[in-house]
C-alpha cells in the first residue's frame, strides 16, 4: 500500500524538491500545507502516515503545528525539516515525540532513509 | 561590529550555493564596516533573527546569479527574476544560509535566536536602507555574477 505523505513548508521550492523525490521513490504526496494552522485542517482531512514539518513559518510554526497534531494523536509520525537545527531547538522537537529531525539542505538519501526509519 | 559573527554566514553562503546551486562563491576579500544604502544587483532576500541580540541577513544576487541558481535546484530554465520560483529559490537560499548560521552561533554562545521568514524582491531600482544598523558586508565573485552578504547586528 503506497504510504501518503503531508508536507508542510512556507516554501513553494521545498515542496516542489520533496515532492519530486518522494513521488521518485513510490510515495504519494497526500497534500501540500504552508504553514502549522493549514497543516492542523489538513492533517485531520487527510489522516497521512507520516508529516515533513517545518518550523519557521507564519502564523502557526511548527513547533506548534507538532505539538497540536501529537496531542490529538499521540502516534503521528513527524518529521522535522528545517534550517535551524541547535541543541536548543532540537531538545523541544524532542520532547515533542518528534521521531526524526532533519535540517536544510537535504538530498533523496536523506529524505528516504529518514521515511524509511519512520514508517 | 564584531566581524567574528560574520564568519558563520559567510561560510553558510558558500556551502549552501554549493551544495544546493552547484555555485561556487568567492569572497572578493574579507568583510568590511558598510552602512551605506544597498543598491540591489536584481534579487535580493533579507531574513530577520532575534534573541539575546537581534539582528538581519541579507543576500543580493546579479540577476544571472538568480536565475542559473533556480535552474541548477529545480532542472527548469526561467527567463525572469519575477518568476515564482526564482524568488522562492532566493527566499529558500537565504533562509537554509541563515538557519545554518544561526545554528553554529545558537551552539558556540547559547544566543537562542529565532529566525523569522524571509522575505525577498526583483528588481535593480531596489534600494535598502537599514539606518543605525552597524553592518558588515562581503561582496563575492562566481561563474555568473556577483553576489553580496550582509550582516547587521545589534543588542535584543
Amino acid at each position: 500500500m503506497i504510504k501518503r505523505i503531508l508536507l508542510v513548508d512556507d516554501s513553494p521550492l521545498i515542496h516542489n524538491l520533496l515532492r519530486k523525490t518522494l513521488e521518485k521513490h513510490g510515495y504519494e504526496v497526500a497534500g501540500d500545507a504552508m504553514n502549522g494552522k493549514e497543516a492542523l485542517e489538513l492533517f485531520a482531512q487527510l489522516s497521512p502516515d507520516l508529516v515533513f514539518m517545518d518550523i519557521t513559518m507564519p502564523i502557526v510554526d511548527g513547533l506548534e503545528a507538532a505539538k497540536a497534531i501529537k496531542s490529538q494523536q499521540p502516534t503521528a509520525k513527524i518529521i522535522m525539516l528545517s534550517a535551524m537545527g541547535d541543541e536548543e531547538i532540537m531538545s523541544q522537537a524532542k520532547a515533542l515525540g518528534i521521531d526524526i529531525f532533519l535540517q536544510k539542505p537535504f538530498d533523496d538519501y536523506k529524505i528516504i532513509s529518514a521515511i524509511a526509519k519512520v514508517i | 561590529m564584531d566581524m567574528r559573527m560574520t564568519v558563520p554566514f559567510v561560510e553558510a553562503l558558500q556551502d549552501i550555493f554549493k551544495q544546493m546551486a552547484m555555485i561556487e562563491v568567492q569572497t572578493d576579500g574579507d568583510p568590511f564596516n558598510d552602512n551605506e544604502e544597498v543598491h540591489s544587483y536584481g534579487v535580493s532576500s533579507i531574513i530577520t533573527f532575534a534573541g539575546k541580540i537581534k539582528g538581519r541577513f541579507l543576500i543580493d544576487l546579479d540577476t544571472q546569479v538568480a536565475l542559473q541558481a533556480a535552474k541548477n535546484i529545480t532542472g527548469s530554465s526561467y527567463d525572469s527574476p519575477k518568476e515564482q520560483m526564482v524568488l522562492a529559490v532566493v527566499s529558500e537560499m537565504n533562509n537554509i544560509i541563515s538557519g545554518n548560521a544561526i545554528t553554529k552561533l545558537n551552539n558556540e554562545y547559547g544566543l537562542s535566536l529565532r529566525l523569522a521568514p524571509p522575505i525577498v524582491f526583483a528588481g535593480t531600482d531596489v534600494v535598502i536602507s537599514i539606518p543605525k544598523v552597524a553592518s558588515a558586508s562581503v561582496t563575492c565573485t562566481t561563474a555568473c555574477g556577483k553576489l553580496k552578504a550582509s550582516v547587521a547586528i545589534s543588542k535584543a
